[in-house]
């Protein structure tokens, strides 16, 4: 029986000590909707994959588009009913983004938001 | 069921159409004051002086719409073609369709002004309500019709679904508008020559607001409405005043216009630059819109039947309408066999241009599925195209 333990015990080791083996908490930026804000209008986070988890606490079916400063588009969520949460990955790098709902006369009636990505120290 | 027996309900089909058919198409001159006055301010004090609980937010539609005669989605009401099954000519307000943007929001008339300005008029100013109710009325019967109405069928022919609301054919009615030319009103502000774009704007919380052409503007029949089917024109259908734009994709016809702008310039919005465009590749941008912008609305015909509905086997006569921007519809043929057969429709009265026409056809309606089709060509030779291509917001 302490043969099984053994390998086991050199498993164990093994992921404790390998580098990079570290677990990285998951990067969850949640955002809500509204008629016609977005809930937080500025964000800070870090670069690497993140989770958009974004609820729609409004009236109206909304848009979710992150877009880099380029006005290139990153990750969408094209179809964001009332009550209902949904959630898109994608993979960030240093710099602002925007978050826009792109319905017509959305973005101009308040729902556009900043995503700042700083990079790590 | 459609039926043999009819019974006319509308209100419309009591004026004597003698009255509203003439040359020009169905316009006629009523005057439509105190009554109409008398009535609203009962309303809005009504309204104004109960406390308003604030636990819920503000509906977005405010007439009640039952599935029973409609299909519901979200600020948008879809009237349920089996509605109209039997009735006259004109939709009844309590059953026209709802599209709204946004929610509907409630003006009150006594402070509501409409600002007319810009560099196309030379004395800017601002009207109140009694002042557009005391200027000469009109009254028309046309259709309004949503731009996206038969969205929901791209899904269903190319397997991709459009984006925006997926309505059937339910978003259009037909109604008797009264008001004032749109015309009347600028050459009060003394509208310059050099004028070319007017883009009336909306009180809801978008600011709903879309360009037309000074032509366009100027037509006898663009109206600013006050009143529907003879009604006080309802909150959900633009109370106090709402453009008519006769022919045109249905966000033309702003609701609780506030504002009217008219420019020696071009004018842009939202929506007709980013939607209300055609999207796809072979639709070329015109920056900064983009795609070509659409205008008048195409030629559409439905059942006055059940969506995926049942009918009793036997003899029967089926009815529908037709519609187009373009003019009087001419001739409707109907096919039972998806389109390999067709039959003419019989025209009823009356036929008005840029409002619809009821047709009927009698089918020996055998057990079994069937898949009904009907096509309309207009007085300008414009037919219904077995299909249109695939453009992402789902127009035409």
């Amino acid at each position: 029986m302490w043969h099984g333990s053994f390998v086991v015990l050199i498993l164990l080791a093994v992921c404790i000590v390998s580098p990079g083996a570290k677990a990285q908490e998951p990067n969850v930026v949640a955002f809500t909707a509204s008629e016609f804000r977005w809930d937080p209008g500025e964000v800070a986070t870090r670069p690497g994959p993140v989770t958009f988890r974004v609820t729609n606490a409004g009236q109206l079916e909304h848009v979710f588009l992150v877009q880099d400063s380029t006005g290139r588009a990153i990750v969408t969520i094209p179809v964001l009913l009332p009550g209902r949460t949904e959630e898109v990955m994608a993979t960030v790098s240093s710099g602002p983004y925007t978050i826009l709902c792109t319905l017509a006369g959305h973005a101009e009636a308040g729902m556009i938001a900043r995503l700042i990505v700083l990079a790590a120290p | 069921m459609p039926d043999r027996g009819e019974t006319e309900h509308s209100p419309g089909d009591q004026t004597g159409w003698g009255d509203t058919e003439t040359s020009q198409g169905g316009l006629s001159r009523r005057g439509f004051l105190r009554t109409l006055l008398g009535g609203v301010g009962a309303t809005c004090l009504g309204g104004l002086g109960s406390p308003v609980a604030r636990a819920q937010p503000a509906p977005l539609v405010l007439k009640p719409t039952p599935p029973e005669f409609f299909y519901n989605h979200g600020s948008n009401s879809e009237m349920r073609w089996e509605v109209m099954a039997n009735r006259g000519y004109l939709v009844p307000n309590e059953f026209f369709f709802v599209r709204n943007h946004t929610r509907t929001p409630r003006v009150d008339p006594g402070t509501w002004r409409l600002r007319v300005e810009g560099s196309g008029v030379g004395r800017p100013r601002a009207f109140t309500y009694d002042e557009i109710l005391n200027m000469p009325a009109v009254s028309v019967i046309r259709f309004i019709e949503c731009a996206g109405n038969g969205r929901s069928f791209f899904e269903v022919a190319y397997g991709r679904r459009a984006q925006g609301t997926q309505w059937k054919l339910g978003a259009i009615g037909v109604a008797e508008w009264t008001g004032v030319p749109l015309r009347e009103v600028l050459e009060r502000v003394g509208l310059k020559r050099t004028a070319r774009d007017v883009m009336p704007e909306g009180l809801d919380d978008l600011r709903v607001r879309r360009p037309i052409p000074i032509e366009k503007a100027l037509a006898e029949d663009t109206l600013l409405v006050y009143a529907m089917n003879g009604d006080v024109l309802p909150p959900d259908h633009g109370f106090p005043v709402r453009l008519l734009v006769p022919g045109w994709i249905g966000v033309a016809n702003i609701k609780w216009v506030g504002r009217i702008e008219v420019s020696e310039t071009p004018l842009y919005s939202p929506w007709n630059t980013e939607s209300y465009v055609l999207i796809e590749p072979e639709y070329r941008p015109s920056p900064p819109a983009l795609g070509p912008t659409l205008t008048v609305q195409n030629l559409k015909s439905a059942f006055e039947l059940p969506w995926d509905g049942e009918i009793p086997a036997g003899r029967r006569l089926l009815r529908g309408r037709s519609w187009s921007g373009h003019g009087r519809i001419v001739r409707v043929e109907v096919s039972f066999d998806r389109g390999i057969s067709w039959q003419p429709a019989q025209l009823r009265d009356p036929n008005i241009p840029q409002a619809w026409v009821r047709w009927e056809v009698e089918w020996d309606a055998r057990p079994g599925q069937y898949s009904l089709r009907a096509r309309a060509t207009d007085e300008r030779g414009n037919g219904q195209p077995a299909s249109v291509p695939f453009n992402e917001q789902g127009y035409l």
